[in-house]
């Protein structure tokens, strides 16, 4: 291979390159703000469902959740007060993190949970999402967190033979709040 | 020329099916076809990016360096890819959170490199766009026909209708009921064309080269 | 492809040749007879303890697995072999391994992908890759974990139920979800809970109830030279040791789950373990090793199954690692 060869070649990959670069560009440039504007109001519809008599949400701020994720607490807002708080957390499942958004209100009782995303079993783990399970959780307070495998009224049903996945909701739930409140004693004006 | 083309669509789809017949990208076969939606949505997306390649890799045939093929296929590949994936981000949010990790995967996917580099490198543009879309289609079709019979044995429903109020054997929907599935389809197949094709017992077509 | 087929070639002549256990002149479906009757005393405890159902879920899984080879080997145009007492065996064991309270088809279902999938589809007996009651097992678990994790309570027995409860979990799932503690606290004392467990008083499949009977059969065997002591003894110590370093209970961990039933009767298949005495060790040591991490990392809480499973895959390879001492050890015996 002489010279003139390798300047051939680099300049046939650099060719392609620079064609696929430019394509991308076009690409991402008109793509890349529809994505975002859709997931941002995924996240809105989903807070929206939680806390419906909010008129304002807005971020509060960032802290460490489960795997060193970013988990995210927003303040809900309702003529000037501050009506609850949303709290974006992820749980260590069966078989994935589980990506959830918490509501509480002022006195750290549950308004009610959303499973954002989740890889568990399909069939049972995934039974997370049915609107039974997510419900027990609205009005308990952090004591009755506690995930029971009979029928319970009080506390957390697990999902039958999914017992994993449903504790590991249950305590991501309860840690959340224990984040809110951690950041609530740190920082008065939360 | 018209009854080639049809013939090297259908090539794709039978004799010669990536999935079954060639045994070629069989990881995405088994990890996204828990259901046919999954299946199709991954065939359709399969389906453009190969007939695209195809078709850009045989109109570049004769200005890509053969010593440098392999990369400016995959260049090429990866192009297609990104744009399928970048368009499903925005537009089709619910299909790409549920498969996301696996379009990406769609570069390295044997059956892609193996028929820019086998047929489209060395065809013209509407050959190759044929074999591309034929294969594409036998791609298509084999993941349609594994995420059904997962579907209906795993969860007891065909494309979202539920047949059965339960799931009647939920290891189908599991990745290993993905191995058992393939498996005994590959021998079907197999099994038919050695009866009424005379093909050779072991699969006429199952060299992994 | 040559390349590809040679060392499996080379494994099946070179079993042939040494064919330790089979030494005595024995038959194979002498044997596989032999083996189905020492779990005999284990299937006929489980009965006393489960009732009926316990000895229709055997019945069912011995009927169909026997079916399902005749089938097998009729549609394969084979010769049928279902009096060898292969298909007996590995019925009987799929039906221990199950919890007795599983609907009528579970065992039936189980038995098909046992024997059609795991056995025949591999070439019928001596080429299964794996055990196939083993992976009817894991099939069955994977399909319907409600059913294969609803154990119910031997008649009698009150230690591990609510009073109004038929069903319970078993020692491990209590120890895995509520800690040692509780599992301590449903028994009098430390010594009651070995006893217990040593009778079998708790919730379970069949074959993990009885283990003060599966330690008869498998002593029969062991007498009998069907078996040897490597497996078993090393599958066993290797749970044992972990457990104790790992901070738990190596008594509790030896006298729960499937263990006992696994190291004797499953880990001791001819077909699908290495044949060579070292590579049994290393055998043995695996499928502990790996009970060990699942019972205490994993998220099931049994892995004597899956520990066997895995250890299967490395049979070929365990035999081939040590083949070389083994012509040295058989030529100073000889």
């Amino acid at each position: 291979m002489n010279s003139k060869d390798i300047i051939k070649i680099t300049l046939n990959l650099v060719a392609i390159c620079a064609v696929a670069g430019v394509i991308l560009s076009v690409v991402w440039a008109v793509t890349n703000p529809v994505r975002l504007e859709k997931k941002a109001e995924e996240l809105r519809a989903a807070q929206k469902a939680l806390v419906p008599q909010a008129q304002n949400i807005t971020e509060a701020l960032k802290f460490v959740s489960a795997g060193g994720k970013e988990g995210v607490i927003y303040k809900a807002t309702a003529d000037g007060k501050t009506v609850g708080y949303i709290i974006k957390a992820y749980a260590k499942g069966y078989s994935s993190f589980i990506e959830m958004l918490v509501a509480v209100d002022i006195d750290y009782r549950i308004i009610g949970i959303q499973i954002l995303s989740e890889q568990e079993t399909p069939g049972l783990g995934a039974e997370m999402e049915k609107k039974w399970f997510k419900d027990q959780f609205r009005g308990k307070t952090e004591d009755h967190l506690i995930v029971m495998k009979g029928e319970t009224k009080t506390d957390i049903q697990a999902i039958s033979g999914a017992t994993i996945s449903s504790r590991a909701v249950t305590n991501g739930v309860k840690a959340a709040v224990d984040a809110l409140r951690a950041e609530r004693a740190k920082d008065r004006a939360l | 020329m018209a009854a080639s083309y049809k013939k090297l669509i259908l090539n794709g789809i039978f004799s010669e099916n990536p999935v079954f017949r060639l045994a070629l990208s069989l990881c995405p076969a088994v990890a996204v076809t828990t259901s046919v939606r999954n299946g199709f949505l991954m065939g359709v997306a399969v389906l453009c990016v190969m007939t695209m390649v195809n078709i850009t890799v045989s109109i570049l045939r004769n200005l890509i360096n053969p010593k440098v093929r392999i990369p400016a296929y995959i260049l090429i590949i990866a192009t297609y890819v990104s744009i399928t994936e970048m368009m499903m981000r925005a537009y089709s949010r619910t299909a790409y959170k549920q498969m996301g990790l696996y379009i990406q995967l769609i570069v390295v996917f044997a059956i892609i490199i193996s028929r820019a580099e086998l047929f489209a490198s060395r065809n013209k543009v509407l050959p190759s766009a044929a074999d591309g879309f034929g294969m594409g289609l036998g791609f298509l079709g084999a993941l349609v026909l594994v995420g059904a019979v997962r579907e209906l044995i795993g969860k007891g429903s065909i494309a979202g209708f539920h047949i059965t109020a339960s799931s009647p054997l939920l290891i189908m929907v599991l990745p290993t009921g993905g191995f058992f599935v393939i498996g005994l389809l590959m021998g079907l197949f197999n099994w038919i064309d050695q009866r009424y094709y005379g093909g050779r017992p072991g699969g006429g077509g199952g060299g992994h080269h | 492809m040559d390349t590809e087929k040679n060392p499996q070639v080379e494994a099946r002549v070179f079993r042939a040749s040494v064919g330790p256990h089979i030494s005595s002149g024995e038959s194979v479906p002498h044997i596989m007879w032999t083996v189905s009757a020492a779990l005999l005393p284990a299937a006929g405890l489980s009965i006393y303890y489960f009732g009926l159902p316990a000895l229709s879920v055997l019945v069912l899984s011995i009927v169909s697995a026997i079916v399902f080879e005749a089938l097998a080997q009729k549609l394969a145009g084979a010769k049928i072999t279902i009096s060898d007492g292969s298909a007996i065996l590995t019925g009987l064991l799929l039906g221990m391994n199950l919890p007795a309270s599983v609907p009528f088809y579970l065992p039936v279902i189980g038995s098909a992908v046992a024997v059609i999938i795991t056995k025949q589809l591999f070439g019928g007996l001596g080429y299964n890759i794996f055990n196939p009651a083993l992976i009817g097992r894991a099939f069955l678990m994977a399909s319907f974990p409600r059913f294969m994790t609803t154990w119910p309570l031997p008649q009698g027995s009150l230690s591990l139920a609510r009073p109004d409860a038929v069903t319970g979990a078993t020692p491990l799932g209590i120890l895995k979800e509520e800690g040692y503690r509780k599992l301590l606290s449903h028994f009098a004392s430390r010594h009651d809970m070995y006893v217990q467990l040593l009778l079998g008083h708790r919730g379970g499949a069949m074959g993990e109830t009885g283990i003060v009977a599966l330690l008869f059969g498998a002593a029969y065997l062991l007498y009998k030279g069907y078996i040897t002591w490597h497996i078993p003894v090393t599958f066993i110590a290797t749970v044992a040791v972990l457990t104790a370093v790992f901070g738990g209970d190596p008594w509790l961990a030896m006298l729960s789950g499937g263990l006992v039933l696994g190291a004797f009767f499953m880990a001791t298949d001819y077909v699908t373990v290495p044949q060579l005495k070292r590579a049994q060790v290393a055998f043995g040591l695996g499928c502990g090793i790996i009970t060990a991490l699942i019972r205490l990392e994993g998220g099931y809480p049994e892995g004597v199954c899956y520990a066997i499973l895995l250890m299967n895959c490395f049979t070929p390879l365990l035999d081939r690692a040590f083949k070389a001492k083994k012509f040295g050890e058989a030529s100073a015996k000889a």
